[in-house]
């Protein structure tokens, strides 16, 4: 917290200052850990893109479209109309490649690499998931393809999954072993040229998962990833696809945390997800990534392309979101209303503090009849962050019967900080039904009083309530999530309140 | 039952019920509504609500239509009014020997035919008085006869609002916007008297009324009832056949009448439920 | 003054690549047939008691290529100033905005009042640009009623700046019929504190006709309240666009501000475009917007004609009470009833 911040009256001073005692180790994930890597040489040229292709043994076809992208890329310019400002960044001094070095590759957990477990301890990973790491008899069904920078290292319980014809591996391996797939649907519903990061992204991406439901499968397990960042300077490129075939149901846990850094790091994934008729596809993360010391130093710059095809009829698309991390976030997680009677929903908890500037927010493109969207954004802004929510809802002529509501709501804590909010609303015909409600308010004093009075800290009072402005969407998350959840919305105002 | 003697002086503005009648008596006198083998379907034909469903109101009487939640009670309600989005697939339905399924729902007000709503619309921006005048002058010049000046308007609503106890500023303020349920309830009923229907659906009007405004809401009603008259009252509630005694008491169960009696039967019904009847 | 070809001036006009102006491309409207790109035009002013008028220069810097070209074309810039204190009876009336650029100075000084009236409305093919620049002093008041009502294939945009000291008071109300594109703008700088706005607004538009109601408030003082509701009713081909801004600085604490934009679309052709904005850098206040597009309630529809009312019938009344909405607040009974006079008359 910076000192400049101004302290309201109504607040124990002392409260302040010993949270501000505690913010030197408050990035309780930012430390390093020495695992070796293999670097590809600094800076990005088509020879670079070639090598990484070349590394992961590429079909010609997508080592084609990786250098047609990275022509695309070298014309396009990076956008500049997102709340946003942060230093120019020099995409030559950047490592494209990194994965840790491969001994035999892991048979069972007890070959993997220590250190990494390691890390996964230190990250705190719910216990739940540990048992699943160490493979306990009877753990809960979780399955975590995990990310260790670049390579997928782990993947758990690939045989209970097989057993439903459910694929949930690393998006290199689906290049190896279903080549079909996803060059069917690859780059189907985020096109190659879409916009400068998910351009770079589809020259340099490094890797990701890859899921397929086949036709009326209930996936039997949520799906989770953990992401973590780990190499210096090394940007990361990830790419997720997941294709719910007709009836079937996919829950996906996407979360992530990253270590401490003086560098910035940039992060340009992208996400698609293809709904075919009557599917259903719940996507949820916690985005927890290594927001700058409280000057605003360091920290993930996290540009990412997420967006949903809903693209058959009956389908369902649901993006529920709990953003605290990064330094700069530019993301609009979105969907594509395509099929009649499909659904596109989006959940998102954006927290905002010290020096964090995050702009997101959705797109929700009614095409087909029918179509229904729901929009529900909770931004809590403090310290001295802005935060934007930047949403689009348009309506297509044939768009007959097309409803969304959209609720956004801004939390401002502290005076030096900003909440803005921009929503787009086109409608092109009459049986559309649109409704936009957007407040922007403070932590009652009132109620801040009440929960006092009742004996809760400051410290508590703020979390408890802004648990509660937050609510509607903390219950969109799975259960598993839920409740780190709320401890994440509480430690991210830690030495906020004011 | 207690007379509702000033009510009756309200009458002598405007129209009065004789006058009417004159133009719209019914040609058989002993049917006023003949509903026959009806099948109504939602949701473009996704459900079926009523099926085989026959039920005739002679003029003059009061009929009762109970049944459990869902059964399709309103959804009668709605058919006999023409709302969009119910489907008559089979049957018909006859009101003084006039095929009213042809009609549009405004043809049908006009023919004298009323429904209180068991959930009143808010109508933002249109203050009630200016509503109601609007529905009665569209009414009476549909059926050929004077429309009621401003003046004469403003003496006839604010008596019949006297009579139910209604506070003349909630008249001035958009319709139903923001009156409690109680409220939106009993303004429905004092549209009905000054509408004077022919014909009139209650739909769960009771729902909601404290016991005075019920006692108020049945006067209103039995002032109405008259040998030219006749009603459907759905509701879940004995309490209110105590106030307006039904000549019959129908259960809607599983798309049909399931059983009729006579009055003292929805005392029997309060007490065992509708199990035994439910299809 | 300055001298140029209209395909010149057309080449500075902004354009849908330009954020501000991405749903109504002046550019693209404008053709050299349109009449007035290169001229000025000398409104008509009738003045009350009190009020004087001079030729003048132009007195705030530019705000946006659109003033600037209005004061560039237009030789004189109108002078209106009401002196301190006075509470001038009568409004002033100003027409003749067509045809051409015009330019206008309104000062209100110190505690005094004025109800301004404008018509903007003219003969076919016209080009017209309007920049009025407004300075309200402490404790004034200025009530602002603007009527646009073009042909279909006239060109029209008319841009306020309003500059605001510390308690006074701005009340605007404006009603739109649209034109081959009508950009009507209004940019209210609160500079003190305890100012109170009220901009509402009403356009009604049919064929292929085009409105933009564009807003940007600027808010420095604190316990300012700006209230701010705009209804929009289209139907044919036409388009309706919204723009809103409240920008809250740090320094304006206890800012009360709404933000309010309701659209009724009547056919399946039409287009509604809209985007209320809120930038907030101060905490202890409380900011609102709400955006409703769709048709009329159809169960309240089922209602009204449940009751007797034909549905032409119960749709006009539906939708003029939708729109008087808008001007539930003025308080002029006259004024009030004219502008809904022309509401109901285009629902006719
Ligand atoms: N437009 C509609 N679309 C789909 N289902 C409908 C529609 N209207 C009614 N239904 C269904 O039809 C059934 C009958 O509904 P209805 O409202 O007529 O019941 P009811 O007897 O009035 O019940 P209650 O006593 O609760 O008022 C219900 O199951 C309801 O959900
Ligand atoms: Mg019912």
């Amino acid at each position: 917290m910076n000192a400049d911040v101004k302290i309201k009256d109504s607040i124990d001073r002392g409260t302040v200052d010993s949270v501000r005692a505690l913010e030197a180790d408050r990035y309780k994930y930012g430390f390093d850990s020495d695992i070796d890597q293999e670097f590809a040489p600094k800076g990005l040229n088509a020879d670079i893109v070639r090598f990484i292709s070349e590394k992961k043994n590429e079909p010609e076809w997508l080592l084609g479209l990786r250098l047609q992208a990275y022509e695309r890329w070298l014309e396009m310019e990076e956008p500049t109309w997102a709340n946003t400002d942060y230093p120019e960044i020099d995409f030559q001094d950047m490592y494209y490649y990194a994965s840790p070095v491969k001994k035999e590759g892991p048979k069972s957990l007890d070959e993997v690499d220590p250190d990494i477990l390691a890390v996964y301890n230190r990250l705190g990973i719910s216990l739940k998931e540990q048992e699943v790491l160490a493979g306990v008899q009877g753990a809960p069904k979780v399955a975590v393809d995990a990310v260790f920078d670049s390579v997928s290292v782990v993947t758990t319980f690939k045989k209970e999954l097989a057993k439903q014809g459910v694929i949930f591996c690393s998006f290199s391996e689906a290049v190896q072993d279903h080549p079909d797939l996803v060059r069917r649907y690859m780059g189907s519903v985020v096109p190659m040229s879409d916009n400068y990061y998910a351009t770079l992204n589809n020259a340099v991406f490094s890797d990701g998962s890859f899921v397929y439901i086949p036709p009326g499968v209930r996936c039997p397990m949520e799906l989770s990833t953990y992401f973590r960042m780990n190499a210096q300077g090394t940007g990361q490129f990830e790419r997720t696809l997941i294709i719910a075939d007709k009836d079937s149901y996919v829950s996906y846990l996407e979360g992530c945390t990253a270590p401490m850094r003086d560098e910035n790091q940039l992060h340009a994934a992208i996400v698609e997800i293809v709904a075919l008729e009557g599917a259903e596809v719940k996507y949820s993360t916690v985005q927890n990534w290594w927001p700058g010391d409280s000057e605003g130093k360091g920290g993930v710059y996290n540009f990412v392309t997420k967006r949903a095809d809903c693209r058959g009829a009956n389908s369902k698309v649901s993006w529920t979101q709990v953003e605290t991390g990064s330094a700069v976030t530019w993301k609009y997680p979105s969907c594509i209303l395509r099929g009649d009677n499909s659904q596109g929903e989006f959940y998102s908890i954006a927290i905002t503090n010290g020096c964090q500037q995050a702009d997101t927010g959705t797109k929700m493109i009614h095409l087909g009849e029918n179509t229904r969207s729901r929009i529900i954004s909770k931004g809590i802004s403090a310290g001295r962050s802005n935060q934007t929510y930047r949403g689009l809802v348009s309506s297509h002529k044939k768009a007959r019967g097309a409803r969304n509501f959209t609720q956004c709501d801004s939390l401002l804590i502290g005076d030096q900080c900003g909440a803005h909010t921009v929503p787009y609303v086109e409608s092109n015909t009459a049986s559309t039904q649109f409704e936009h409600e957007a407040t922007t308010s403070r932590l009652s004093d009132d109620r801040l009083f009440y929960c006092r009075q009742r004996g809760l800290s400051e410290e508590d009072a703020v979390a408890l309530l802004v648990n509660g402005f937050c609510r509607e969407v903390l219950q969109e998350l799975p259960m598993e999530f839920a409740v780190e959840a709320q401890n994440l919305v509480a430690i991210s105002l830690e030495g906020s309140v004011g | 039952m207690q007379a509702f003697p000033k009510l009756s002086e309200a009458w002598e503005f405007g129209i009065n019920l004789g006058k009417h009648d004159e133009t719209l008596q019914s040609k058989d006198e002993a049917l006023m509504l003949k509903i026959n083998n009806l099948s109504v379907v939602v949701n473009n034909g996704e459900a079926t609500i009523l099926s085989g469903f026959n039920l005739d109101v002679p003029a003059g009487e009061v009929h009762a239509i109970m049944g459990p939640n869902g059964a399709g009670k309103s959804t009668l309600s709605y058919v006999l009014t023409g709302r969009d989005g119910y489907d008559v697939t089979e049957g018909s339905v006859t009101y003084r020997d006039e095929n009213l399924l042809d009609m549009e729902p405004e043809e049908r007000a006009v023919a004298g035919l009323f429904l209180s709503f068991q959930y009143p619309l808010e109508i933002p921006g249109v203050p009630t008085l200016t509503f109601l005048r609007t529905a009665l002058n569209a009414q009476l010049r549909a059926r050929g006869q004077e429309e009621l000046s401003a003046p004469d308007f403003m003496k006839r609503a604010r008596s019949v609002a006297k009579e139910l106890r209604i506070k003349p500023d909630m008249l001035k303020r958009p319709l139903n916007v923001g009156f409690s349920g109680g409220e939106k309830k009993r303004m429905e009923i004092f549209q009905m008297l000054l509408l004077e229907p022919a014909f009139i659906v209650m739909d769960e009007t009771d729902s909601g009324l404290d016991i005075d405004a019920l006692r108020v809401v049945a006067d209103g009603v039995n002032a109405l009832r008259s040998p030219e008259r006749g009603m459907l009252i759905i509701t879940h509630y004995q309490r209110l056949l105590d106030y307006i005694v039904p000549n019959k008491v129908h259960v809607l169960a599983g798309g049909k009448i399931a059983v009729s009696g006579d009055a003292d039967f929805a005392r029997t019904l309060e007490a065992d439920g509708y199990d035994t009847y439910a299809a | 003054m300055i001298h140029m070809q209209p395909d010149a001036v057309i080449s500075h006009f902004p354009h849908k690549r330009m954020e501000a102006w991405k749903w109504t491309d002046l550019r693209m409207s404008v053709s050299e047939e349109h009449m007035g790109l290169t001229r000025a035009v000398t409104p008509r002013l009738t003045l009350p008691d009190g009020v004087s008028c001079s030729p003048g220069n132009r007195h705030h810097g530019s705000s946006g290529v659109m003033p600037t070209l209005a004061a560039g074309f237009a030789p004189v810039c109108w002078n209106i100033r009401v002196p301190t204190g006075l509470n001038v009876q009568g409004p002033l009336r100003i027409d003749n905005l067509s045809g051409g650029h015009a330019c206008m100075f309104i000062r209100v000084d110190k505690g005094a009042s004025l109800d301004i009236e404008e018509y903007h409305q003219g003969p076919d093919r016209r080009f017209s640009n309007m920049d009025l620049q407004v300075h309200l002093a402490e404790g004034s008041r200025l009530r602002r009623v603007v009527v646009q009502n073009d042909p279909g294939n006239a060109v029209r945009v008319a841009t306020a700046c309003i500059a605001a000291e510390k308690h006074s008071i701005l009340e605007q109300y404006m009603l739109s019929f649209g034109g081959a594109l009508s950009r009507l703008e209004t940019r209210l700088y609160s500079e003190g504190e305890g100012i109170e706005a009220t901009m509402n607004g009403a356009y009604l538009l049919d064929g292929r006709r085009h409105t933009d109601m564009t807003g940007h408030v600027e808010i420095a003082g604190s316990h300012c309240t700006v209230r701010q509701s705009v209804k929009g009713v289209v139907t044919d081909k036409s388009r309706g666009v919204f723009q809103g801004k409240f920008h809250v600085k740090q320094a304006a604490q206890h800012t009360d501000a709404r933000m309010r934009h309701d659209a009724l679309m009547l056919s399946d052709t039409t287009e509604v475009r809209a985007r209320p904005e809120l930038e907030i850098y101060a905490d202890d206040v409380a900011c609102a917007h709400g955006n409703t597009i769709g048709a009329l309630d159809e169960n309240v529809l089922f209602y009204m004609r449940q009751r007797g009312i034909p549905q032409a019938r119960s749709r006009s009344m539906l939708t003029e009470a939708f729109v008087a909405e808008a001007f539930d607040d003025l308080d002029d009974a006259a004024s009030k009833q004219s502008l809904l006079t022309r509401v109901q008359e285009w629902l006719a």
